[in-house]
């Protein structure tokens, strides 16, 4: 230490902040009240009041930055750009509020897709060391791709045996059942068989219980804390009771965990340990299910030791199947049996068949972005636009600043001074108007967005960041033209020819051509959802309700009796029980039908008697199942005509042909019947070969048909005979058609965006021209006068003030024709049923536009062209 | 004019600048104010309001006075000016003027 002084560097700190001037005396003073505080009460106090001191010396007046009659005249100068600046803008009320307005509504939407984009790429990425987990996923080996995310429960033990490098796997097994404690009884969607390890997987807080033995018993339990709410109203002590499953397991609780994040890929509620699977009483789940590599119903996750290199061990494994799994069955099924290894937090946007919910899709969010850009780019274009066409009233201003010394750098500085205020108040308005409306935002678009959180930070400086670039970029072009202004050539008032015309008018093109194409695309989401809602499925999904049974073999055994007790009423027209609704996503089957030469899977349902009737199938030729026929219930399979057409059969050819179910050649059915052809899934697919055949163990969801007429009623008259017939199992349904266009979420979300966006861009383009026109009219305003005196009649005014920029519009609608057919095509190449024309779609969308900027100009030019010629032509 | 009346500090600031004559620099004039209204004041307030006081006009001041305790830097001293000096008077009077309105009876009835 620098023996018995003041430390050096707080002397320097005060060197650096105060003005010399001060400087020397206040290091003085500090330094003679130091070693009489060092004398007095020792060295280390004087330290610390001497730090104290000097830090208390941060004031202002002896600041070298903060001094009024400081040397440096660019910090004056900014004191006085940025007054200026306030006082230029509350001038110009109108045209600043435009520039906020405008800005602001930019700001918003860029805000919003900011912190959307953000979101949908963070998911899965709160579990610890996210990267070195992956999803085993399933391929052809010929495309050498994942396209199937269920996976064999046998696969994932195997191959961490036999693969070094996986340092822990968790597989689950997704099993709705009946949880019931005490008199409470819940139908739980999001229960999944698991195994032990699944937490060295994925990252959990235990609230109760311990992680690593948790899940080893048989017949135990984790429960997440929102159900330990639900079902106890309390998430302490829980563990060690137990909730009966199904109305026959006995499981106990043995940990209670973190609800599992808003951004999952998927979401799961309870978590049963694999090891109680031998004694379920799902047979198929206790049997083929644990054991095969070739039934696929598990999601297989692993974690990679860290020195593993992911893509080799991607290589290693991809033909695992033909080394570890049973030689007859790869020769039948090895082409479809690649293994492929998916990073976890990719899994959102690169969804493959058979997620256990909606993911996210990338090229929503790649235009999204896009929306984003052009959208800030339209409020700044809007500055740009209206700041330059003001040139002229500050170029008095330039003149003087110019001819008292001013560079044109510093009025360069000037303007951008100006502008990066507005976008900064623009960009506190917006915010504003996040913080208000998120609420709403998330409940319409079923989102989680946050924003005061350390994980939108990043987004947030980002966002400010952006805004400031975009207040730079859009005083950049105004700071240009309005410096350069020859103070002679201002004071002699020569003015330039209005340079600026044309590339004001080719900002008000690109906003308008921009708003067109948006609302074109609004247009084409939505007409292309209607068309699909409104098109015939083929299948009846209304008036049918369905209650699931979640596999429980009780009920599916006894539901004969169900049926004719329902159908007794008057109120049901016709019940069935099936695997799936329409809307659900099918299973494909081994099969081989006669003449081909190698198995196939084949999309396949397991349905029972009355099914066709129940969802209004019709058949084209041989019979549906029958009841009192015994055989039917073997293999028997109702097809349908593009399955019949794929094998070259009319339907009458393909009656009797004969039928495998599984390809093993022991008990040959045959084709009883063929039905025409319906879309059970979206119509972004086209229709897919069907296979119906009886299965009482794929038996799922009971559907039953109502007669029509007062469904709340009806719905009553139903519950009453299920709580007779089953008062253990609670009364729980939805109607086939709601579930249905579930399948239109996606798309409709989307159009909801969208939409929203291309309001914002319209108002922002309008606001622009309304500016522009005000402005202009303005200046014309005495051009207007003479030619009224000279006789012109306000049509002629009219036509003389809109025409350039109706000119502008039209350009506008020509640019964005080709480009909207462009994006429309684009987007609808997704779908295998598209709506017949979209032309008169891509030709109102600028009718739209057309009819909204008319009214803003002609508007404003009725106004102008009604002034009095005497008031405004008294002062020359 | 803003800038001519006298906060309280400052009227102490002033008076402590008048009874040290030539020696009136920062570390002087907060003694000074400690020692006769036992107030501790920091530094930094009695420098800023002895610049603020010269910028009104109160005070003018020069450089010298550096010594070795203070590290060869030199003092910023401190002299009152007549503008300073009319100020002060001023508030003196004033303070007189009023003095002299209240009513005798209620001093010294005690009833304040």
């Amino acid at each position: 230490m620098n023996n018995g002084q003041p430390p050096k560097w707080i002397i320097r700190l005060i060197e650096w902040y105060c003005h010399p001037d001060y400087s020397k005396e206040i290091i003085g003073d500090l330094q003679e009240l130091f070693f009489k505080w060092k004398s007095e009460k020792g060295l280390l106090t004087a330290r610390l009041l001497y730090v104290f001191n000097a830090l208390l010396f941060a004031r202002t007046y002896n600041s070298r930055f903060l001094q009024h009659h400081s040397r440096s005249n660019g910090l004056m100068m900014m004191r006085n750009y940025f007054l200026v600046s306030l006082r230029v803008l509350g001038r110009n009320k109108v045209t600043t509020a435009i520039n906020i307005l405008g800005l602001s509504l930019g700001l918003l939407g860029f805000t919003y897709i900011a912190l959307f984009i953000a979101q949908e790429q963070s998911f899965d990425r709160h579990h610890e060391d996210h990267e070195e987990v992956y999803r085993l996923v399933l391929g052809p080996l010929d495309q050498n791709v994942g396209t199937y995310a269920i996976t064999g429960a046998a696969m994932a033990p195997s191959l961490h045996r036999e693969y070094p490098g996986i340092s822990s796997f968790a597989r689950f097994r997704r099993f709705p059942s009946l949880v019931s404690y005490e008199n409470q009884m819940f139908y739980e969607n999001e229960f999944y068989f698991t195994d032990a390890t699944v937490f060295d997987v994925f990252t959990h807080q235990f609230l109760e219980g311990n992680e690593k033995e948790a899940l080893k018993e048989p017949n135990s339990l984790v429960i997440t804390e929102s159900r330990a709410l639900k079902i106890f109203g309390s998430n302490k002590n829980i563990v060690g009771k137990t909730l009966t499953i199904d109305n026959q397991l006995n499981y106990v609780i043995t940990g209670v965990i973190d609800d599992v994040e808003d951004n999952s890929h998927f979401k799961y509620h309870y978590l049963a340990s694999i090891a109680s699977i031998p004694t379920h009483h799902n047979e198929p789940l206790r049997t083929y299910q644990m054991t095969s590599w070739y039934a696929h119903y598990f999601y297989t996750f692993f974690r990679l030791e860290k020195n593993v290199e992911p893509t080799d061990l991607d290589q290693q494994i991809r033909e695992a199947a033909k080394h570890h799994s049973d030689p007859d069955n790869y020769a039948l099924y090895g082409t479809n049996m690649g293994l492929f290894l998916q990073p976890l937090s990719e899994i959102h946007l690169n969804p493959l068949n058979g997620e256990l919910k909606p993911q996210g899709n990338k090229d929503t969010l790649a235009i999204l972005g896009v929306i984003a850009m052009v959208i800030l780019a339209l409020g700044t274009f809007n500055y740009t636009n209206l700041t330059t066409a003001q040139s002229i009233k500050r170029s008095k201003e330039v003149g003087l600043r110019k001819t008292l010394g001013a560079a044109q750098a510093q009025l360069i500085h000037q303007f951008i001074v100006e502008s990066v205020l507005i976008t900064l108040v623009s960009l506190g308005i917006a915010m504003g108007i996040v913080l208000l409306t998120l609420p709403y935002f998330n409940s319409h678009f079923n989102s989680h967005l946050a924003i005061w959180t350390i994980e939108t930070l990043p987004i947030l400086v980002f966002v400010f960041a952006c805004s400031l670039l975009a207040g730079l970029i859009g005083g950049l072009y105004p700071a240009f033209v309005i410096s350069s202004y020859k103070p002679t050539a201002i004071f002699r008032g020569i003015q330039k020819k209005r340079k600026g015309i044309s590339f004001r008018k080719l900002i008000v093109l690109a906003q308008f051509a921009i708003s067109m194409i948006l609302i074109s695309m609004t247009l084409v989401v939505y007409q292309q959802v209607a068309f699909m809602k409104n098109t015939k499925l083929g299948i009846d999904t209304e008036q049918i309700m369905v209650i699931p049974t979640n596999g429980n073999s009780s009920i599916n055994s006894s539901f004969k009796l169900l049926k004719e007790r329902l159908e007794q009423l008057p109120e049901v027209s016709q019940a069935t029980i099936a695997e799936l609704t329409p809307g659900d996503l099918f299973g494909g089957i081994i099969a081989r039908f006669e003449g081909m030469q190698n198995n196939r899977s084949f999309p396949t349902t397991g349905v029972s008697f009355d099914y066709m009737k129940t969802f209004g199938l019709k058949l084209l030729a041989g019979r549906d199942f029958d009841v009192t026929i015994s055989s039917d219930s073997t293999e028997r399979a109702i097809i349908n005509e593009t399955l019949a057409n794929q094998l070259g059969w009319s339907p009458e050819e393909a009656i009797g042909k004969s039928y495998d179910f599984g390809g093993d050649k022991i008990t040959p059915g045959k084709v009883i019947g063929v039905m025409e052809d319906y879309h059970f899934n979206s119509l972004r697919s086209p229709i897919f070969p069907i296979v119906l055949t009886v299965r009482p163990d794929f038996f799922d969801k009971i559907s039953i048909r109502l007669a029509g007429g007062n469904v709340a009623n009806q719905v009553e008259k139903v519950r009453e005979i299920w709580q007779s017939q089953y008062p253990d199992w609670p009364f729980e349904y939805y109607f086939a058609d709601d579930h249905f266009y579930k399948e239109y979420e996606a798309e409709q979300k989307f159009g909801g965006l969208i939409f929203s966006f291309s309001v914002m861009a319209l108002v922002i383009g309008s606001l622009g021209l309304l500016g522009i026109v005000l402005i202009d009219t303005r200046h014309r305003l005495k051009e207007i006068c003479i030619r009224k005196t000279l006789g012109a009649s306000i049509s002629n005014i009219l036509k003389i003030l809109s025409g350039s920029y109706l000119k502008v519009v039209t350009a506008s609608i020509a640019i964005s024709i080709p480009l909207s057919t462009l994006f429309a095509r684009n987007w609808l190449q997704d779908f295998a049923y598209q709506m017949k024309s979209y032309a008169w779609i891509i030709l109102s969308a600028p009718f739209i536009v057309v009819l909204v900027a008319l009214l803003t100009v002609v508007a404003l030019s009725f106004n102008a062209a009604n002034a009095n010629p005497v008031e405004i032509l008294r002062d020359e | 004019m803003k800038g001519t009346s006298l906060g309280e500090f400052e009227e102490l600031c002033l008076l402590a600048v008048g009874i040290l004559q030539e020696d009136a620099y920062g570390v002087s004039v907060k003694e000074q104010i400690e020692k006769h209204t036992g107030r501790k004041s920091t530094l930094s307030t009695v420098h800023s309001t002895l610049i603020r006081l010269e910028k009104k006009g109160f005070l003018e001041s020069r450089m010298g006075g550096a010594t070795e305790l203070r590290g060869g830097r030199t003092k910023r001293i401190f002299q009152i000016t007549a503008l300073g000096k009319r100020s002060m008077n001023e508030a003196r009077d004033l303070r007189s003027r009023m003095w002299d309105h209240i009513p005798k009876i209620l001093w010294e009835g005690g009833a304040v």
